[in-house]
């Protein structure tokens, strides 16, 4: 009998291997979405000049409206720089991006290698689900943080160049905010994978919750009887309070942040509990 | 760690899925340095145990220990001592095979490349091409050398030749006996006696989620019914009185017969019948296990 007792590899590296491997094999479709978000950003300061020029007409144009319909579409007011970056990419291009990001890579985690039949050979090796879990939340959440960086990169770098006036302290508040309303999402959609094993229900039901609150959010104003239940809504939680005008708020952030955390470690004991299938 | 008298340890381990059965009331020991052949046709359970013993599926009942850790609280340091080859077998179809093993070798804590890089010389596997671009029994080389390379206590097999060609099978049981000889455990799963038969000390038979037997392969083989065909020039004689004929099969002038002991009685039957050919045929699983029911109560 070998007496050699094969020790457990320590976690920190144990993690980061994990983590790298789940980078790389996102990093196409990170790279894709990143880019895509970074091309629209360069194209609304592209035309803003031009929405500042005719701002008067513009403004007027708007005005008419009623206010219910300027608040769901963000064009309170439309021709600043704040109320323009808020109506044509935070309301929604930016969280439905970063979202979709974070679903996909919550959904892959645990339920995709399952659904691929890789997780047999993952699992079969000396770490725990709790350190699988640790590794894939790092990989979607440094997929994330890396397309917001990106994105206010482009925005905090190409306004000057448009004119368009924006504090560099509530564009980050905007990107902060946008970026805790996709990890929330992504921790929900990693639960339901978790549990379920099934990465196309984990999507489905990530994924129609953020739309479900994103349409919330964005008809509320419109509707007398879905008016209350507004602040249900995690956008609201994250855009009510005009994060491009206001900053951070502290408690939403706050929210936001403990729910995800509490979604994760639910996960976590979910995915111990997992019997892993077979293909 | 105290030095366990039993490499795998298996007590009433039964697996549910819902109100199927995966494996219901499993016990059996496999001694240290064994081979150990787990056999058993289609949905009998054979999966379905290992991967209990690796923690993928939690045990409905029952408990198991391999090499003294318990499979599902000491499930990570049983996993560092254990190599594994899944049934199923799925790779990281886009990475290289040197990439994919130099992964599992960082999550085993560190593999030196010369232990994977030998192994998959030996196996004739180049690892430079992308796994999705491999061949089937080349894929499954990756999954064997990369249940080996680190040199595991206990390596747990789940139909490791299947798409392996025979020169490969063969170089594969030179490998299990190497490494069995190198003091490690070797517990593999398979659907043939014969293909078990060479490696194996023991064998266990699962049927329908139940153990049937476990015996060692010489005594397996030995009350193994062997199957006899018999040619006769016309209608053959009822053979099914003669000692040890546990069956008889009648085919037109053929008559296959699955015999167990000495043959002496039948053949001598037959000739005086005018048997013009016979045929005889290695115990396949399903005769083995025939002839260990019906000997049990002769
Ligand atoms: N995830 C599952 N859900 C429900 N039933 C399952 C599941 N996995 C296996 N089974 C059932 O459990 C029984 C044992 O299956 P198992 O895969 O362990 O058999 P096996 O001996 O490995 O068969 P094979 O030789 O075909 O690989 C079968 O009846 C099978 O249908
Ligand atoms: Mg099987």
């Amino acid at each position: 009998m070998s007496a050699v007792v094969l020790p457990v590899p320590h976690a920190a590296p144990q993690v980061l291997v994990l983590t790298l491997r789940t980078l790389r094999d996102r990093w196409r479709s990170t790279f894709g979405w990143g880019l895509g978000l970074v091309l629209i950003g360069i194209m609304q300061l592209a035309v803003y000049p031009s929405v500042a020029s005719s701002s008067e007409g513009m403004q007027a144009f708007v005005d008419q409206w009623p206010d219910a319909l300027k608040e769901a579409f963000g064009l309170d007011a439309y021709t600043t720089g704040a109320g323009f970056l808020n109506a044509e990419m935070f309301s929604m291009m930016i969280p439905l991006v970063l979202i979709a990001i974070a679903t996909t890579a919550a959904a892959a985690a645990t339920a995709g290698e399952e659904e691929r039949g890789t997780a047999d050979l993952l699992l079969s090796l000396p770490v725990s689900r709790n350190r699988v879990m640790a590794a894939k939340v790092l990989a979607g959440g440094i997929a994330v943080v890396l397309v917001a960086g990106a994105t206010w990169l482009t925005i905090a770098v190409g306004a000057p160049f448009v004119d368009l006036e924006i504090a560099a302290g509530d564009l980050a508040a905007g990107i902060l905010m946008t970026t805790l309303l996709a990890l929330f999402f992504g921790a929900v959609t990693l639960l339901i994978g978790a549990a379920t094993g099934k990465r196309t229900v984990a999507l489905g039901v990530g994924v129609g919750l953020a739309l479900a609150a994103f349409l919330l959010n964005a008809l509320a104003p419109l509707a007398d009887w879905l008016e209350p239940w507004q602040d249900a809504s995690p956008f609201r939680w994250a855009l009510g309070n005009e994060p491009l005008l206001n900053g951070v708020d502290v408690a939403m952030a706050g929210l936001l942040l403990g729910l995800s955390i509490v979604l994760l470690v639910i996960a976590a004991i979910a995915y111990r509990r997992h019997d892993i299938g077979g293909r | 760690m105290d030095e366990p008298n039993k490499a795998l340890r298996l007590q009433g381990l039964t697996k549910f899925y819902g109100s199927q059965r995966g494996i219901e009331d499993l016990t059996l020991d496999v001694r240290p340095g064994e081979v150990f052949g787990f056999l058993g046709p289609n949905g009998a359970g054979k999966t379905t145990t290992i991967r209990m013993i690796l923690g993928l599926i939690h045990p409905t009942r029952g408990r198991g220990e391999v090499l003294g850790l318990d499979i599902v609280k000491d499930s990570v340091r049983l996993r560092a001592q254990v190599g594994y080859l899944p049934g199923d077998l799925a790779l990281y179809d886009r990475m290289q095979g040197k990439d994919l093993l130099e992964f599992v070798g960082r999550m085993r804590g560190g593999v030196p490349a010369t232990a994977y890089e030998q192994l998959a010389e030996r196996m004739q596997l180049d690892l430079d091409r992308r796994i999705k671009d491999l061949s089937r029994g080349n894929r499954q080389k990756v999954g064997v050398v990369a249940a080996f390379m680190h040199s595991p206590r206990l390596l747990v097999l789940d139909e490791p030749t299947s798409g392996l060609d025979p020169v490969v099978q063969q170089e594969f049981q030179r490998l299990v006996r190497e490494t069995v000889d190198a003091g490690a455990t070797v517990f593999l799963s398979s659907h043939v006696l014969a293909e078990v038969e060479e490696m194996a000390d023991r064998v266990g038979i699962v049927v329908s989620g139940r153990l049937a037997v476990v015996d060692t392969v010489d005594t397996l083989r030995e009350r193994a019914a062997r199957k006899i065909e018999l040619d006769f020039p016309a209608a053959p004689p009822d053979l099914t009185g003669a000692p040890g004929v546990q069956r008889v099969d009648v085919r037109g002038a053929t008559a296959t017969c699955w015999l167990t002991g000495p043959a002496g009685s039948l053949l001598k039957l037959a000739v005086d019948h005018g048997v013009v050919d016979i045929h005889t045929h290695e115990p396949d699983l399903e005769d083995a296990f025939l002839g260990y029911v019906t000997g049990e109560d002769s």
